[in-house]
């Protein structure tokens, strides 16, 4: 093992940047992954609150409920 | 729930048949019999068009729909363009995809993904508001006390946001933050900027003088408004179409940035110089030093910089990352700065890439406007007062420290120094080690200028001819700098600044 070390070519630029991409990827993996976890999360709740604004009338429509703001 | 009652309301928007009906029965009983309606002579009504009332509150009703539906779509765009940016939609090594990903992420931050994304529940939220001025409104004409209830819970939610606002902005700790207490919080600066632009005192005093009366003549006329509820609740939309222009604004701005660097880009590498790999390189070292907390993640980073030959130009934010790394493992104790332990490899580090970078741009753009946002930050962590003896990179730190602070006296520090380190260096058996010719060529430019543009140093001239006689030749910076060294010695005062050309690409 540390023969073998011994006589490894020194390390190489290249090495080098291949080794910053690989920690790159890892970091940018964490990252993302928490980016896009908040905004799609934001986005259900937009999706959701439009939903609610829209639900009243199609129950309306179906089975005849009638919301409380149809009463006025 | 909008819907619904639109639909309630609409029929009123047409002539009612049944009224119509009944004022004709009302005239055959009049026909048959006189003395039913006594006086009274029934005439068949004239159907003139929807009431005014009814118009305005369709029109708002309408336009909160239109809102919501609105946000909806985007906000099924805006999933679809985040499944997009998480898809690696490309093969290739992992160095491309990196690169690609990289990209990706400065798209994002260039094309204002954030302040889009942001800005979607502020229009439900108006949406929200435009349905309720719409029901006080409409249930004004019917029935004032229950008009007055929803008038009371719409004017309390806008209230309440209001409080939200203005507490966020108050605060930045505080936990009710919105999209609006962040847009105000950067207004004061604006403000600032803009007055400093302000070439004149006269100029100043006639624009307060004019904004002045506007806003009491506003004032007026807003009193009389707040009394005529059908014309506040008509001013509504325009606040959305605001916002809506904001967002629009934006992106024009965004986009005029990036087609400008499009061009610029195509230009460049029509003539041969493609900037590319290394500018996203660059980005990719920024962004890693910006979002890492890990130590030997910083240090290979860094150590990966400083071999790197810069760009002409490049993110100033890739400078401030490197501060604020040096920022972390630096305290600053009562004016006196001692580095944590632990953290000696990386202050080195980051303090000769910020080193290097700050020269870089002082070379090619002594006026640049980099320094100005990273000065702040600098002067936070090292306010001009600042010893920095008893620490490893004490000549870096004096060099930086007086780029900033061209105030401060380098001539002692840079002497002191110069003579505790002179005898301990035998180029012979020198080893390249960092950027020392950074800290030389400063050194040297400093030491011409003392002595009336005689020489300079012989010490310096040395390390110069010793890096210059090296098989093989050292990175092309270091040629360039030692290069630099011999034509200062040479009387070549001339090209103080080198052009990139000079420097980098014909070397």
């Amino acid at each position: 093992m540390l023969y073998s070390h011994k006589h490894d070519p020194p390390p190489t630029q290249e090495d080098y940047w291949t080794k910053f991409y690989d920690v790159y990827r890892r970091e940018a993996e964490e990252y993302d992954r928490e980016f896009i976890k908040r905004y799609d999360e934001d986005l259900n709740t937009t999706l959701i609150f439009v939903r609610v604004l829209c639900s009243s009338c199609l129950r309306r429509a179906d089975s005849g409920y009638r919301p409380v703001y149809s009463l006025l | 729930m909008t819907s619904a009652f639109i639909i309630q309301v609409q029929p009123q928007l047409q002539s009612d048949p049944n009224n119509e009906t009944a004022a004709l029965l009302r005239v055959l009983i009049y026909k048959i019999d006189n003395t039913t309606f006594g006086d009274n002579i029934p005439l068949i009504p004239l159907w003139s068009g929807p009431p005014h009332t009814i118009v305005q509150v369709q029109a708002i009703l309408y336009t909160s729909l239109a809102a919501s539906l609105f946000s909806a779509f985007l906000a099924m765009l805006g999933k679809q363009w985040l499944n997009r940016y998480a898809s690696i939609d490309m093969r290739g090594s992992a160095i491309e995809r990196s690169q690609n990903r990289q990209r990706k992420f400065d798209g994002i931050v260039t094309w204002y993904f954030n302040t889009v994304m942001e800005s979607l529940p502020l229009m439900l939220q108006f949406a929200l508001l435009l349905l309720g001025c719409a029901l006080s409104r409409y249930l004004w004409e019917i029935n004032t006390t229950v008009a007055s209830v929803v008038l009371g819970v719409t004017s309390f939610g806008v209230a309440s946001y209001a409080f939200f606002v203005v507490a966020g902005t108050v605060s930045i700790s505080c936990p009710y933050q919105t999209p609006g207490a962040f847009a105000l919080r950067c207004i004061p600066p604006l403000a600032l900027s803009a007055l400093r632009s302000a070439s004149s005192l006269s100029k100043v005093v006639g624009w307060v003088a004019f904004w002045w009366n506007e806003t009491t003549e506003d004032f007026k006329c807003s009193v009389i408004r707040v009394t005529q509820l059908s014309t506040l609740t008509l001013s509504l939309p325009i606040i959305l179409l605001i916002c809506l222009a904001i967002d629009t604004y934006h992106l024009t701005r965004a986009m005029l940035r990036v087609s400008v660097a499009n061009a610029l880009g195509w230009f460049l590498r029509m003539h041969g110089w493609d900037p590319q790999a290394t500018t996203l390189d660059l980005q990719c070292i920024s962004w890693v030093l910006q979002t890492s907390l890990d130590k030997t993640v910083l240090l290979l980073t860094l150590r990966l910089l400083i071999t790197m030959i810069m760009p002409a130009s490049f993110d100033p934010d890739l400078i401030s990352a490197c501060l604020n790394v040096l920022a972390c493992c630096v305290s600053n104790v009562s004016g006196k700065v001692v580095i944590l332990q632990g953290s000696e490899e990386l202050a080195e580090l980051s303090v000769m890439c910020c080193l290097s970078m700050l020269y870089h741009t002082t070379t090619f753009d002594p006026t640049s406007s980099v320094f100005k946002g990273v000065r702040r930050l600098y002067t936070k962590t090292f306010p001009i007062e600042t010893d920095f003896r008893n620490t490893p990179s004490y000549h870096r730190f004096c060099i930086i420290h007086n780029i900033f602070h061209p105030s401060y006296k380098l001539v002692e520090h840079q002497l002191e120094y110069h003579t505790d380190y002179r005898p301990q260096i035998r180029w012979r058996d020198y080893k390249l080690s960092g950027p020392e010719h950074v800290v030389l060529i400063r050194l040297a430019q400093f030491e011409y200028h003392r002595k009336q543009h005689k020489k300079v140093p012989r010490w310096i001239l040395r390390y110069g001819h010793h890096v210059l006689s090296l098989v093989p030749l050292p990175p092309v910076p270091f040629v360039a700098d030692c290069l630099f060294i011999v034509a200062m010695d040479l009387g070549c005062t001339a090209s103080i600044t080198p052009s990139p050309d000079e420097r980098y690409v014909h070397i």
